[in-house]
């Protein structure tokens, strides 16, 4: 019984060393950077889904050993400054993501992709209300736009999850 | 391939709690002083600039193919100058029938010393904001081509807005039909001064504290009045859309519809003029 999970243990810690993820961490931040702020028009503007929560939400549970919670705090700031928001929003957010979803998923031992679907879809609404209560804080101007991208972010997942899957731990 | 079963371990809770005290401390501290992370912004968005630069490369390279389409490098050259000159006449021409008509209604009564026109920088709208609620745009001139924050942007119709916000290379441009955006405007036909605020709806903007009794008529032409120490007057901004007289209100409600293309203009155009009550300080009290 207890050479199969050893064996896997093994092979995950050398398929780690091997190919070693940060590059792709990296690009793909930058790829959702890019989507992030690419111009669309504003009647699209309010579908556009979450990437940087996406890719920082799989990192985070698919690469365990390179990205923690202070990753997730880099990259709500990264947020922050290229969406022009108060510093500290999406970092917050984020950081209690990545929380939330590392003790969501520790005690898995096969973390079913439907199963994580649903993970990603209650984030990404956490993270909506979230940003809808700090924003009210600071008194910016809120309507029912504000939720379109959760619906969006949610039906991205698999697409995300399709591109970086290669690159699981 | 499986997960394993060692390595997705909960965070700590030490770390999670300094993080959150440090992203509370920073939304405070931002909110309560956001010049001290001036700096730090400046920096960063200058390190950020690649990124704008490569979300816009697909609308640059489409419209370098489609130039490319019409012949060679010669003609794409002239034809770039030709539009970007296009622009600048359009933009003086829309001051100067202004200009006529104040003309005339002030010949022999004022020695004005009123601007004529102000120096142009054509920018290119490089960005947008994802909050579809802050209609903000970015665009590729910040501080090194001296633009500053309050600046007035135009397009070839009319005026867009104003920069909220300028780094090294880049601006953030606040547009007419920002919720948080107001601006002094006149009614051209009858001198009427009054403030247009936006609404969130690029297509339509509110014309405030305008009396039940006031002479204003759908088709009622809007320019800005130079007052607000913001924008220079003279230059178009709204055509009247509807006009709602509810005898419950004091106020009407009046609808006005930007002139500038707030949604399609891909080049506006920076102004280096100053608004009225900076160039005639003894205006002022």
């Amino acid at each position: 019984m207890r050479s199969p999970s050893i064996g896997r243990v093994l092979r995950g810690g050398e398929s780690s060393t091997v190919r070693d993820p940060l590059w792709m961490i990296m690009s793909s931040l930058v790829v959702a950077s890019v989507l992030t702020v690419y111009p669309v028009a504003y009647a699209w503007a309010a579908w556009r889904p979450l990437f940087m929560l996406l890719v920082m939400a799989f990192w985070l549970v698919y690469q365990p050993k390179w990205c923690g919670v202070w990753f997730a705090f880099s990259v709500g700031l990264a947020c922050d400054l290229l969406l022009d928001y108060q510093l500290g929003q999406h970092g917050l957010s984020f950081v209690l993501i990545a929380f939330l979803l590392r003790y969501l998923t520790h005690d898995r031992r096969v973390l079913q992709p439907l199963l994580m679907w649903a993970f990603v879809l209650a984030m990404s609404f956490l993270h909506v209300l979230l940003m809808f209560i700090l924003q009210k804080m600071f008194g910016a101007g809120v309507s029912l736009a504000h939720w379109l991208p959760w619906l969006s972010t949610a039906l991205c997942w698999p697409m995300v999850y399709g591109v970086l899957k290669r690159w699981r731990a | 391939m499986e997960q394993n079963l060692f390595s997705r371990e909960p965070l700590g809770f030490r770390a999670l709690t300094i993080a959150l005290i440090v992203c509370m401390l920073l939304m405070v501290s931002d909110w309560q002083h956001p010049e001290w992370f001036n700096p730090v912004r400046n920096t960063l968005h200058a390190a950020y600039n690649p990124i704008y630069r490569l979300a816009n490369y697909p609308v640059l390279s489409g419209q370098w193919l489609s130039q490319q389409a019409k012949s060679e490098d010669v003609l794409r050259r002239e034809n770039t100058a030709m539009q970007a000159e296009l622009l600048q006449a359009e933009v003086r021409l829309q001051k100067l029938a202004e200009l006529s008509a104040e003309n005339s209604r002030l010949r022999g009564l004022l020695d004005t010393p009123l601007i004529l026109d102000g120096r142009l920088l054509i920018a290119e709208i490089i960005g947008t904001d994802t909050n579809p609620l802050r209609h903000v745009l970015v665009i590729n001139r910040g501080t090194q081509d001296d633009v500053f924050v309050g600046q007035t942007i135009l397009d070839n119709q009319g005026v867009m807005g104003q920069v909220l916000a300028a780094y090294p290379q880049s601006s953030r441009i606040l547009l007419l039909s920002d919720k948080e955006h107001s601006a002094s405007v006149r009614v051209e036909r009858t001198g009427m001064r009054a403030i247009l605020t936006g609404t969130g709806d690029s297509g339509s903007l509110l014309l405030e504290y305008v009396p039940n009794t006031a002479d204003i008529v759908v088709g009622d032409q809007l320019i800005t009045s130079g007052l607000g120490e913001r924008f220079p007057m003279g230059y178009p901004i709204g055509v009247v859309s509807s006009v709602q007289q509810l005898g419950s209100q004091e106020f009407a409600d009046v609808r006005v519809k930007p002139i500038a293309r707030l949604e399609g203009s891909h080049h506006v155009a920076l102004l280096f003029s100053q608004p009225l009550a900076r160039v005639q300080p003894h205006a002022q009290p």
